[in-house]
């Protein structure tokens, strides 16, 4: 006997059915028999109907009148705002405002990110770390010193505060705190509230909106991708540090010219996932009246008295931008495999 | 076993065949094996050697031909199948010792599950298993805990435990450390030298010297040869067994 | 406080901040209340999600394609629309086609709307945390299962779930502290959680950075005690590989 196998299932059944897992899935049922594939075909064609009704009734919920639009929502007046340019130009202004601070936010976010994460990882000793955790230490002590003597930092960089501050960097740089530090502000930044992230530049000092965001983004997704990054250096093969180190480079150097190029590679995904989740969270902004694409969104409804348009065509925005960056980073995922 | 003897083989295997897409890799098998028989089969890798041994508890699924077990052919899914499964039991390359579980309890949890069998009955029949493939020490360790050859040799306990009544190996040794093969195979010779009906996949010539009654030879999806070892191993009949034995055995 | 908008350098000093404000008449009440309605609303909010991604990751990995591509819309839809827009949607959307009707008490309306947009946008969340959970279930352990003659109701209950909800237990963590923070998107409508407490509160007595501080307080306390509970109850039932 020989030839293609008998009793393929039909193109009706493999429409509705997954007969088989793909590739990295559990396959939770095995291959059924003629009784499971045919209770699977009728569960496949009930829950299509389902569905389908779901659908039917959500579009009729759309367009049946209501008390406030007797005319439903399908009702040509209440989309007729988005066939002039003004609208458009609005929500362009708006999704600017949120496509900028997003950017913005997440160089920043990668800069600092991948800095401390390289920090922690390493082993602390390196003459770039010192350096930062001396800097650190310099800049602590002058937020102690304005803490003590009631001035803002500005005015306590004194003389004798300079002379502390160096004596916390010289510390710092004897104790080798580079890593310490690192792990205390990703630990720290990691557990506060983004919302408060972006309110406290406003509140506490009168920063701008649009900046009071971006810092309070910086702060927060710095700490996640630091983690991100992190623990992509740690799926490295432990043979990548000995071999650099092996071929006469610096510590340094082999994090630099190593480690890290393999890292944000493997970490690549992961890092667009944290970009799409980024610019969703550009839409806390509302705490510190930053007028991104969501708050124009709600000026245009309320001007044209067309909430659930404006807020659809608001969410459709947002789910195409995200969108693409999310398949991006599935398609790069899937490469990677 | 308390069944009555019969002359009838214990597994028919009849005109099987299977297909993997467009790539047929089993074909036509014809295999008796009978009671008490210990059958080893060998072959070159992608032999299809691996599949059919899976195919004897509808691990895998056949496209025609059919598979019988002690009279009872096997069945397509269901509570049927789990039950005939049940009376089969299987050893796998990867061990597959269930990771939740110590090694105690994943021994009883099939006669608990499955045949309805008291906690302290399972408690006591496992222990006693664990004690025979030598390792009551361990009875209370996750399986990430032991070595291979240890969650091999529980593997085993836990498909003993469902008494079966014919054993699958499919390739048990091939995933350990060399040092760890014999105390593997030292439990599997001690199960064959008390009649347990076994089906063998695997690499370990030695073994089937010792233990089988027939060696069966596979390439390209088909049975080559079935003979006696001593037979196989001297006077094959095949070039391609031929071939095959003149790689592997050491010169 | 100077009256003109506040500029860096003339930002109070920080021994201004004055934490006694927070101690002042009932506003340690407030702050109380405030924390347990941020508690409450996530707790209600997870525990409605848990349930719902359970059935989302199930249709996920089940055989029925219909059932899959509706909850990977659903999944997609709710990760890719930020939480604040679903806030807005369930607010002032759904009454616009006569769902959701206004009561009387707008603090109920508030957060009923609030509640269900957070644990439908949750669920989402925990759908994937729970399908990655399953899909790192190696293959032969349903295989194990199956040759030792279990059905299939025991496989899955006995061997595939307890060990994807095991390997769910820290991505499941991370989900309920990510939902405090995000369930602050409910201030948006006016309910009376932590953000918008403090930011009433502060803005009333001009009292800003004191009562942020105490919402960052708040919100710390619970990171650390969620963070706390969940590696415990990893490093109890954690799945070794």
């Amino acid at each position: 006997m020989s030839g293609a196998p008998p009793s393929s299932p039909g193109i009706f059944e493999r429409a509705l059915t997954v007969p088989r897992p793909r590739a990295g899935e559990l396959a939770l049922t095995e291959e059924l028999g003629p009784r499971g594939r045919r209770s699977v075909l009728v569960s496949a064609i009930v829950s299509l109907g389902l569905v389908v009704m779901a659908g039917v009734w959500i579009y009729q919920r759309l367009g049946a009148p209501t008390r406030l639009y007797p005319k439903g929502q399908f009702e040509p007046a209440l989309w007729e705002p988005f066939k002039h340019s003004e609208t458009w130009h609005g929500l362009w202004n708006g999704l600017q405002q949120t496509l900028s601070a997003a950017a913005v936010g997440i160089i920043c976010s990668l800069i600092i990110g991948v800095l401390m994460a390289a920090l922690r990882h390493g082993t602390g000793r390196t003459p770039i770390a010192l350096v930062l955790a001396g800097a650190a230490a310099v800049v602590l002590v002058l937020l102690g010193a304005a803490w003590l003597r009631g001035t803002n930092p500005i005015e306590a960089f004194t003389i004798k505060w300079w002379g502390y501050a160096m004596a916390g960097a010289i510390v710092a740089l004897l104790v080798g705190l580079p890593r310490y530090m690192s792990t205390a502000y990703v630990e720290f930044f990691r557990a506060c509230a983004l919302v408060l992230l972006i309110a406290s530049p406003f509140r506490f000092f009168g920063v701008q909106p649009w900046w009071s965001v971006v810092f309070g983004l910086t702060l927060y997704y710095s700490t996640t991708i630091a983690e991100v990054t992190r623990s992509a250096l740690r799926s490295l093969p432990k043979g990548q540090t000995e071999a650099g180190l092996a071929v006469g480079l610096t510590p340094s150097q082999t994090m630099t010219m190593v480690l890290l190029p393999q890292a944000i590679r493997r970490a690549l995904p992961n890092l667009l996932t944290q970009t799409a989740s980024l610019l969703k969270d550009t839409s806390l902004g509302f705490i510190v009246t930053f007028s991104d694409l969501l708050s124009i969104s709600q000026r245009l409804a309320k001007a044209n008295d067309n909430y659930l348009p404006s807020l659809i065509v608001c969410a459709a925005i947002y789910i195409t931008v995200i969108g693409i960056i999310n398949f991006t980073a599935n398609r790069l995922q899937r490469t990677q495999r | 076993m308390d069944l009555p003897p019969s002359n009838e083989a214990l597994v028919q295997i009849r005109g099987v065949n299977k297909w993997f897409g467009q790539n047929h890799v089993l074909t036509d098998i014809d295999l008796d094996i009978n009671r008490g028989e210990v059958v080893v089969v060998i072959g070159p890798s992608g032999s299809g050697k691996s599949t059919l041994c899976r195919c004897i508890n509808r691990l895998e699924t056949i496209q025609s031909g059919t598979i019988t077990i002690d009279g009872v052919p096997l069945p397509a899914e269901g509570k049927e199948l789990a039950r005939l499964r049940a009376d089969v039991g299987m050893v796998f390359q990867s061990f597959n010792l269930f990771a939740h579980k110590t090694i105690l309890e994943n021994v009883m949890l099939g006669p608990m599950k499955v045949r309805g069998v008291s906690k302290t009955d399972a408690e006591f029949q496992a222990r006693a298993l664990l004690e025979r493939v030598g390792i009551t020490a361990k009875a209370d360790q996750y399986p990430a805990e032991l070595s291979g050859g240890q969650q091999q040799r529980t593997a085993i306990a836990r498909a003993l435990a469902m008494k079966p009544k014919v054993m699958l190996f499919d390739e048990p040794t091939s995933a350990l450390d060399p040092e760890m093969v014999n105390e593997v195979l030292d439990v599997m010779l001690q199960l064959a030298g008390l009649g347990m009906t076994m089906v063998v996949v695997t690499h370990e010539m030695g073994f089937a010297r010792k233990a089988a009654q027939r060696v069966v030879f596979m390439d390209g999806g088909q049975l080559v040869e079935v003979a006696p070892p001593d037979q196989f191993f001297e006077n094959p009949q095949t070039d391609r067994a031929r071939g095959f034995l003149s790689k592997i055995l050491p010169h | 406080m100077s009256t003109s908008a506040p500029t860096f350098l003339s930002y109070p000093a920080w021994s201004a901040v004055d934490l006694s404000v927070l101690f002042e008449d009932d506003n340690l009440k407030l702050l109380v209340k405030a924390f347990l309605m941020t508690l409450r609303l996530t707790l209600l909010a997870c525990a409605f999600g848990v349930l719902l991604g359970l059935l989302l990751a199930t249709c996920r990995v089940s055989p029925i394609r219909p059932l899959r591509i509706a909850a990977g819309a659903y999944t997609n839809f709710m990760i890719n629309i930020p939480i604040a827009v679903w806030v807005a949607l369930f607010f002032f959307g759904l009454p616009k086609i006569d769902l959701a009707f206004r009561s009387d008490d707008l603090s109920w309306d508030t957060f009923r709307s609030g509640l269900v947009a957070v644990a439908l946008w949750v669920s989402a969340y925990f759908a994937e945390a729970i399908r990655s959970g399953i899909n790192s279930v190696p293959n032969g352990q349903a295989e194990a299962a199956r040759a030792i003659g279990l059905p299939f109701t025991k496989v899955l209950g006995s061997v595939i779930l307890p060990q994807a909800l095991r390997t769910s237990i820290l991505p499941i963590g991370v989900v309920l502290n990510a939902t405090y923070r995000n369930a602050a998107a409910v201030s948006f409508i006016g309910v009376a959680d932590i953000v918008n407490v403090t930011s009433e509160r502060g803005d009333t007595l001009a009292a800003y950075t004191e009562f942020t501080i105490a919402a960052f307080v708040c919100y710390f306390i619970l990171a650390v005690v969620t963070n706390g509970v969940f590696l415990g109850l990893d490093r109890k039932f954690a799945v070794k590989r």
